[in-house]
């Protein structure tokens, strides 16, 4: 199992709401296995809406959250726990995040080149601001970015794509084996979020990152990455290389996801529900799909349904697939 | 329904003056779903605030004029000049505002918030008993449960918020509903029951609904005519399928272009360069900058709206040679 670049083993993290007694507790990551190899670099996409625990998942990723139970390993090395885990500096040249809005990462009372030197120089990336000058300036040509343009100018100075740019360029000074980017094109607009997806996808070839990419937009999705995962109410519920998962998915869930994408060329025919209360799913003892999908049968109302390998290293988490049986 | 003429919206600040929309006429008709289409900053949020008369300082309405003729009490059209709306809010007109996440109050019950849009000359008023029940009909028509009535917004999730300001906005049945990026900060599964709920109540209530988004595929989904706005202008209007299959202006179809759809493989490019500025506007077609077509001619001269065919208008020089049409595929 060393050669994970990234394994993530039955990782769950409970939030407990409400008063000392009568609080309810809520599983915002439950139970997920996810790995991503480490032998070539790979984009993996954690696809779910708002509230599925994506989010959540890549902060803890980013150890900026302590899971309730399960492990993380980045390169065989735990990310929590009391012995041989990563110090501060070592996790920080190891993973590095994008965030979802790039106005709000960086303070807007600071130059973007601050972010740029602290980073080079606090990871040791570079001993003298000289040195420092020179690996920035190439990360940046590398994102298709001028230092001499970027130094000393304000946020608000850039567009949201450029400083999402600039923002990538950042993560990459460590020369990091993963980066987490959280949401990453959702503040952008559609013509722009291409360019930063491209992005990802030259980085991937060029310096051999692997990505864990968290979005909710399937199209980009599909475009960048290798496998995905969907999330739903804090399970993975369908995993599998992404042009198969969504050209053929396999979860109700994730063919009511495909039908929703407002397409071109295809209008959409049929009615569709909402849940009323999405605390609700949260608790449900069975499949939390269950109450909204048009296959459920008894079982999946009262049992927790398997996780069925389909082959081709899919997975699904579907009585469905199992012929109902447990 | 409503006549924008030469419609110019700028904010206006004693150092600058940011022309947002800058010479758009359009006709609203009566009936119809109509699309406004564009990247962030290109003044379709402008367009709409001025459309519904609402102008928080610094907006002002620096030329032309916007006409909205309702039915008046009796039955017979009134026609209303902007910014003088105020009198129509709510009854005639209603607007979902953009974020319409925080648009609710927040220390107000949903229910109360209801009874606060319903105007003080409305009879209704006076009967609370008689007015829940028909709000309680009402959300029963949208598949809304009652329970949210009770409720403060920030015990709702985000899609039910959203709904509950969708029947907000047309309770009292207005003729004519603006939203401005209804769906935007919603997952898809959300966004297909909102715009399916928008959609469902324009059928039956034979009401007039513009929607801002620009999400490509929301527009093809539910409108029945679009306008692409591009740097405060507007580049190209026609019924939304001659528009999908046969762009005429090089942005539409490069913005067309640049969606990745699942199930297709091969390298998609974004569109390169950002839009010009709004305070100073470059002289010409103000997408020469980025457009690969680009001739000494569309650098020099604004391109005015032209007649494509009678129902299909576009802005750019190149037009008549057919030249965007040979960009989609």
């Amino acid at each position: 199992m060393s050669n994970n670049l990234l394994e993530i083993r039955n990782l769950t993290k409970v939030f407990k709401t409400g008063g000392l007694v009568f609080g309810t507790r809520l599983a915002a990551v439950d139970n997920v296995s996810l790995a991503v190899a480490a032998d070539r670099p790979a984009i993996l996409s954690i696809v779910g809406e708002s509230g599925s625990g994506k989010t959540t998942l890549a902060r803890i990723l980013l150890r900026l959250q302590e899971p309730t139970s399960g492990e993380v390993q980045l390169d065989g090395k735990p990310l929590f726990g009391r012995k041989g885990t990563f110090a501060d500096t070592e996790f920080r040249r190891f993973v590095q995040p994008v965030f979802q809005n790039p106005f709000e990462a960086f303070s807007p009372h600071k130059t973007v080149d601050s972010y740029l030197y602290a980073t080079a120089m606090n990871l040791g990336v570079a001993g003298t601001r000289d040195e420092a000058t020179k690996v920035i300036g190439d990360i940046l040509a590398s994102v298709g970015l001028d230092l001499g343009k970027v130094c000393g100018k304000y946020p608000h100075q850039f567009s949201g794509g450029e400083l999402q740019r600039v923002s990538i360029a950042r993560a990459l000074i460590p020369r990091p084996r993963l980066i987490i980017a959280d949401e990453p094109v959702s503040a952008l607009d559609a013509s722009l979020r291409m360019n930063v997806v491209n992005q990802f996808l030259d980085l991937k070839r060029q310096f051999g990152v692997s990505f864990v990419y968290v979005t909710h937009d399937l199209s980009t999705a599909y475009y960048v990455s290798d496998y995905i995962a969907i999330m739903f109410r804090g399970q993975v519920v369908e995993f599998g290389p992404a042009g198969q998962v969504l050209t053929a998915p396999s979860h109700p869930y994730t063919q009511l996801l495909m039908d929703c994408v407002p397409k071109v060329g295809q209008k959409w025919d049929t009615e569709i529900d909402l849940p009323d209360v999405e605390t609700v799913e949260f608790a449900a003892t069975g499949c939390k799909f269950a109450s909204r999908c048009q296959c459920a049968r008894d079982v999946c109302r009262k049992q927790r349904p398997p996780m069925v390998e389909l082959g081709d290293d899919r997975r699904v988490l579907c009585f469905k697939a199992s012929d109902f049986t447990a | 329904m409503q006549a924008i003429r030469d419609l110019q919206a700028h904010y206006v600040t004693p150092t600058v003056t940011v022309r947002a929309v800058d010479g758009v006429s359009l006709d609203v008709r009566e009936g119809e779903i109509l699309g406004i289409a564009g990247e962030s900053g290109c003044g379709k949020s402008t367009l709409v605030k001025a459309m519904y008369g609402y102008l928080p300082t610094p907006l002002t309405i620096a030329g032309g004029s916007i006409s909205t003729t309702v039915r008046g009490p009796d039955g017979k059209p009134v026609t209303i000049e902007s910014p003088d709306m105020r009198s129509i809010w709510w009854k005639h007109i209603s607007y979902i505002p953009q974020g319409s996440m925080s648009v609710l109050n927040p220390v107000v019950r949903v229910e109360n918030q209801f009874y606060d849009a319903v105007p003080k000359s409305d009879p209704r008023r006076r009967d609370r008993k008689a007015l829940r029940e028909q709000l309680v009909q009402y959300l029963r028509e949208l598949d809304l449960p009652a329970t949210v009535l009770k409720a403060y917004p920030h015990q709702l999730s985000g899609g039910m918020r959203q709904r509950v300001i969708v029947a907000l906005a047309t309770f009292l049945h207005p003729q004519l509903v603006l939203a401005d990026e209804p769906t935007t900060a919603l997952d898809v599964v959300v966004q297909r029951g909102i715009l399916a709920m928008l959609t469902r109540l324009q059928k039956k209530m034979g009401n007039t609904l513009v929607i801002v988004s620009h999400d490509m595929g929301v527009h093809y989904q539910v409108t029945h005519r679009m306008a692409i706005m591009y740097a405060g202008k507007i580049v190209e209007l026609g019924p939304t399928e001659q528009v999908f299959t046969n762009p005429r202006h090089p942005y539409t179809a490069m913005l067309i272009r640049s969606l990745p759809r699942v199930g297709q493989a091969g390298l998609r490019e974004g569109i390169p360069g950002s839009p010009p500025s709004l305070i100073t506007p470059p002289e010409g077609c103000r997408f020469a900058e980025r457009c690969p077509h680009a001739t000494a001619l569309c650098r020099e001269r604004v391109p005015d709206l032209i007649d494509v065919n009678e129902t299909h208008q576009v802005a750019c020089h190149l037009a008549p040679a057919g030249i965007a049409g040979g960009l989609a595929e």
